[in-house]
């Protein structure tokens, strides 16, 4: 039977900013969901929601716990003195994919050489360009084989090749099956890797619909659509 | 293993290669050694158990309390504010579970630094001839309440770094809250009581003085530190009346429960914050 995950009426409040504003969806078994939206539209508070970080103030959501989830934050300060190799080390055993030191090992030196990370593996982590800790929160996602995968913008800071790797590992994913969520400011890899596209703004779901959809009637652009659904500009022809 | 063991072991290995836990070490023995080449000096030195020894006794109060409040503050405040709190408590790890197993492996990390600096300074002393050791159980009590005095300051000072670092996002405004609590509980205190108490009646303010020091966890360090080692006849017949207490089955349990209760207090409002975290 196909695993889902229901979210319905989520709302969530910072003092006086309403993040999320009775926000409802689904997401079917395989599928993969891009958000996007300006700044601020709620996105990163709905990846934290979905990756446990954070509670909604109201609103009920079902499902996640029938998946594995792996969540990438959009940034992390690493903290000084500590290889790559030793952090991811750790993450293999707090995830509890590694029951020893051997296993979670193995695991770090596999997830490092899967972001082509192997030859930085003893240097601090802290140390690293964007782009280099960005794939390394890619690698620890991976560790534990997760089935779901919520990623806060995950290309950014990387380089056009590794752009375009993890792109591949992402098909790769989601070819075995797994679910992915990603928040992205970049519209092109929204349309071009997601099954369904969600735009929000000020904490409000805006449109949920396939990139077809989006394109139906074929004149309009995504980004010009975007930017007239946004309140930022008219829709040209 | 539980995860928050596994917070624990990364933890102290972390500040271990951080070089914290041999700075410290290395602090608390040089200070120990200079300590006790002053006291040779002077010609003051009979022993652990003797002067010497309540001077390390201070000695160990103040760094390991610094050592505690500071490294803890600052650890927690850079999880906190970089991300990676958020990110393990996105493992399945509950807030309170990562708060009491990262707390747990900043204690072993300053303990393990205040006992072995302890210890070197000891060994050290001892061959070189600064403290001429008269050897026995005196000596070796007074060395067991240096080390007890030494794991507790680093047990509660590190609790409230624990409070500051999870309340702050910020390191520095941690490490600030942090080195302000260290210095009022340790000297801004005391003084605050020899304005306070010389002003009212006595049968006032002897009730009220062993709340006012019970209240401090550095006074309730250091008494406890003078009772264990048993110098309170020195302070008075009133400090020996209390030391005798303390050194009875109802006086330990009170001690533990007192230090527990310092303990208890940082950790759960801590805890409380880690609960009900508001991002």
């Amino acid at each position: 039977m196909s695993r889902l995950i229901l979210a319905s009426g989520l709302s969530k409040r910072y003092n006086a900013v309403l993040a999320l504003n009775e926000v409802g969806f689904e997401i079917a078994e395989g599928q993969s969901l891009a958000f996007i939206g300006p700044n601020g539209a709620g996105k990163s508070s709905l990846l934290r929601i979905l990756a446990g970080i954070s509670r909604a103030d109201s609103g009920i959501l079902s499902g996640l716990e029938a998946f594995r989830a792996a969540y990438v934050p959009d940034s992390l300060d690493f903290p000084a003195g500590g290889s790559a190799f030793a952090w991811l080390s750790f993450v293999a055993r707090l995830k509890g994919a590694a029951k020893g030191s051997r296993e979670a090992a193995a695991l770090a030196g596999r997830a490092l050489e899967s972001m082509g990370l192997t030859e930085r593996a003893r240097r601090p982590a802290a140390g690293f360009s964007r782009g280099m800790k960005q794939r390394l929160l890619f690698a620890q996602a991976l560790i534990g084989e997760p089935d779901l995968l919520l990623l806060d913008e995950p290309a950014s800071g990387l380089d056009p090749l590794w752009t375009i790797e993890w792109k591949d590992t992402l098909c790769d994913l989601k070819r075995a099956g797994a679910t992915i969520v990603f928040s992205t400011h970049r519209i092109d890899d929204a349309f071009e890797m997601a099954d369904r596209v969600l735009l929000f703004d000020r904490g409000k779901l805006l449109r949920d619909e396939a990139p077809g959809a989006w394109r139906s009637g074929g004149e309009i652009a995504p980004e010009r659509r975007f930017l007239s659904l946004v309140g930022r500009g008219q829709p040209d022809a | 293993m539980d995860k928050a063991l596994v917070v624990a072991r990364h933890e102290f290995s972390w500040l271990l290669r951080r070089g914290w836990v041999l700075a410290s070490a290395a602090a608390m023995a040089l200070l120990g050694l200079a300590l006790a080449a002053t006291h040779a000096a002077s010609g003051l030195a009979p022993g652990f158990s003797g002067g010497f020894g309540s001077s390390l006794s201070s000695l160990v109060l103040l760094l390991s309390s610094l050592s505690g409040a500071v490294v803890a503050s600052l650890s927690f405040a850079e999880d906190e504010g970089g991300g990676m709190a958020d990110l393990i408590r996105s493992f399945g790890l509950g807030g309170q579970r990562f708060l009491l197993g990262k707390y747990a492996g900043i204690l072993a990390a300053i303990a393990a630094a205040s006992t072995s600096g302890l210890a070197t300074s000891f060994a050290i002393s001892g061959l070189a001839g600064l403290v001429p050791l008269r050897g026995g159980s005196g000596e070796i009590r007074a060395l067991a309440t240096l080390a007890a005095t030494a794991i507790a300051a680093s047990a509660v000072y590190a609790a409230w770094g624990a409070l500051f670092g999870s309340a702050s996002r910020s390191t520095l405004g941690a490490a600030g809250s942090a080195l302000a609590f260290w210095f009022v509980t340790l000297f801004l205190y005391e003084a605050i009581g020899w304005v306070l108490f010389p002003a009212l009646p006595y049968r006032i303010a002897k009730p009220m003085l062993a709340l006012f020091l019970a209240l401090d966890p550095a006074e309730t360090l250091r008494l406890g530190s003078v009772f264990l080692g048993g110098g309170g006849a020195a302070l008075g017949p009133e400090f020996f009346r209390w030391q005798r207490f303390f050194l009875g089955s109802p006086g330990i349990a009170a001690a533990v429960l007192i230090l527990a209760a310092h303990l208890a207090l940082p950790l759960a409002l801590a805890a409380r914050r880690a609960r009900r975290k508001p991002r």
